[in-house]
């Protein structure tokens, strides 16, 4: 029997093979090989999600296929015109030629949340860079992953890609998945998945991309409209069965609306808990031993977790809100659950607002994306400043405004960076243009000033800073 | 495709190819090259078999092709098989691949 290393060995010099060849193929050739993977990933969108939500058993299928959608045609039309191979840009007037080379072997760990779009996304931008990849499927969904990957090696390999430039592990444990994550021969780690993970891959002295939660804040100001606030609000929070980390985690408004902003939700079909029931779902719906959402109730109905937690909801509740009076590790609703619930707070002023989503912010969601309802220009800003939070989204859906391509101009993505404060080098949405080392050839074009300048001027001790620049941008 | 020298001074098995080596070439030149190796391949033999892949007119390789570079690498010796003439490209490939040196590529 192999060991992990000795398998971690084989498949990773079978992708640095792969990724040699792929060094050859132009703009042209790379393109087409990412059309053809687009179109049969897109024309296998609902089998897929079928696939995905009974191997999970998590979300709807509807919206899995939608999110297949957004995994291949947005993600598509988003990179399609990108210039990625050899030459991309050339400038006469700096004297700047840039050239992109592939990175090599990217490391693509999945998430069992969004298993068939993650994988095609992440399919898709690696070929589009001529990069190989290895998918690294969730231990609970890797039939519909392994299928989604059958399906893009087809066709990439029909369009002429080479061999090994999608691969996928055959089984998935932590074991495994650290020998790969620390093989000297990976180039790229694309995790997307919980804290733990994420971090392993940050510490695996590979360069990573990491992921992890969200605690997505939604400020609903005064001057918000808030029947359409409310509306998107459920069409983001219950997509899925809220399994996508942009969504919304907490809403928070001020004492002078809330009494409209209840009833419109109530009117839109969602039930507001009482705090003896409350306090039966917080039971349900976390992991106090690890400190965590329970997996028990990920993307699931509504129906299904009151009847965990034990509670009676009208059949057609669609959303379950839970008033909350504070934030912190003590209060599992105030953390992120993927799941059609959402705490609600109340505050006397909008000061109080904005601190309480700062601090909702901080809970885990460093970084991630943050939601505001508002039509006062000063307090969309004053909220996105005071957020840490790769993506604010402004009267916009939270889920379908950060994976870009839909309401916004961001570019499509199903890992969305979450800048220093979620450990990630980026809070871009992660493309192929992060697959990709960019080379800059510099033509020689001259610093007249630095030519100019008597060079011993710097040597001089008797001259002030304010002398030497002055002298420095004499007759400029 | 491919033209083949023996030297039997230098008990010397040169194969040169041409063009674009794609997985169905090199499918094909797999049996030829095989063929043309065992006939002057003795194993334990004293005076060991050299086989030089002459890569003067390669302008693509594929993963296949450079998996039958590894095999005849490792089926006659690692100290016996050399990849010459290779343009700066080619030789990138093999670079990047981690395999010029296990290739002896020159």
């Amino acid at each position: 029997m192999k060991s992990y290393k000795e398998i971690a060995d084989e498949i990773i010099d079978n992708a640095v093979i792969s990724g040699a060849v792929f060094n050859q193929f132009d703009q042209q050739q790379t393109d087409f090989i990412v059309q053809k993977v687009f179109e049969a990933g897109f024309q296998n969108r609902i089998k897929l999600a079928r696939m995905a939500a009974e191997e999970t058993e998590m979300g709807i299928w509807q919206h899995k296929v939608i999110k297949n959608v957004v995994g291949t045609h947005l993600v598509y039309e988003s990179i399609k015109n990108e210039k990625t191979a050899g030459v991309i840009s050339m400038d006469h007037a700096t004297g700047m030629i840039e050239i992109a080379q592939p990175i090599g072997p990217v490391f693509g760990i999945i998430p069992i949340t969004n298993p068939t779009a993650t994988v095609l996304f992440k399919i898709l931008i690696a070929l589009k860079s001529r990069n190989p990849i290895i998918i690294s499927p969730p231990r609970k969904a890797p039939k519909c992953c392994e299928e989604a990957v059958r399906i893009c090696y087809d066709a990439a390999i029909a369009a002429g890609a080479p061999e090994d430039c999608i691969q996928i592990l055959t089984e998935t444990n932590r074991e495994l998945t650290h020998a790969f994550m620390i093989h000297p021969k990976i180039a790229l780690i694309l995790a997307t998945g919980g804290t733990g993970l994420v971090h392993a891959a940050y510490s695996s002295g590979n360069p990573a991309l990491g992921v992890g939660p969200g605690n997505v804040p939604v400020f609903i100001d005064q001057s918000a409209d808030i029947p359409f606030a409310v509306e998107c609000i459920l069409g983001s929070k219950t997509f899925d069965n809220g399994t996508i980390c942009a969504s919304e985690q907490a809403i928070v408004c001020e004492n002078a609306i809330s009494k409209t902003l209840v009833a419109e939700f109530e009117k839109k079909g969602c039930y507001f808990l009482s705090a003896e029931q409350t306090e039966k779902l917080e039971k349900v719906v976390f992991n106090y031993e690890k400190g965590i959402m329970s997996g028990d109730v990920v993307g699931k109905t509504v129906q299904h977790i009151a009847a965990l937690a034990g509670i009676s909801v009208p059949d057609e509740t669609r959303l379950l809100i839970a008033r909350q009076q504070n934030v912190g590790k003590a209060y599992p609703l105030s953390q992120e659950i993927l799941a059609p619930i959402i705490a609600f707070y109340e505050t006397r002023d909008y000061k109080s607002a904005i601190k309480l989503c700062i601090d909702l912010n901080y809970l885990g969601g460093i970084g991630h994306t943050a939601c505001v309802y508002s039509n006062d220009e000063e307090r969309i800003l004053e909220f996105s400043q005071l957020m840490n939070a790769g993506r604010i989204m402004v009267n916009t859906p939270s889920v379908q405004g950060a994976v870009g391509g839909i309401y916004n101009n961001l570019p499509t993505s199903l890992t969305l960076g979450c800048g220093s404060g979620g450990k990630n080098i980026t809070t871009e949405n992660v493309t192929a243009r992060h697959l990709i080392n960019i080379q800059r050839v510099c033509r020689r074009r001259n610093n007249e000033k630095w030519l100019a300048f008597d060079q011993e001027n710097f040597l001089d001790e008797s001259l002030s800073t304010s002398q030497i620049i002055k002298a420095y941008n004499k007759n400029f | 495709m491919a033209e083949y020298y023996y030297n039997e001074h230098s008990h010397t098995q040169t194969c040169k190819f041409n063009g674009k080596l794609d997985t169905d070439i090199s499918n094909k030149l797999q049996p030829e090259i095989e063929e043309k190796i065992i006939r002057h391949f003795v194993p334990q033999s004293e005076s060991r078999l050299r086989v030089v892949f002459d890569f003067a007119d390669v302008e693509f390789v594929t993963s296949a092709f450079i998996r039958l570079c590894v095999l005849y690498a490792k089926k006659i010796g690692k100290e016996n098989f050399s990849i010459i003439n290779s343009n700066p490209f080619i030789k990138k490939i093999f670079k990047i691949a981690g395999l010029d040196g296990e290739l002896n590529l020159i």
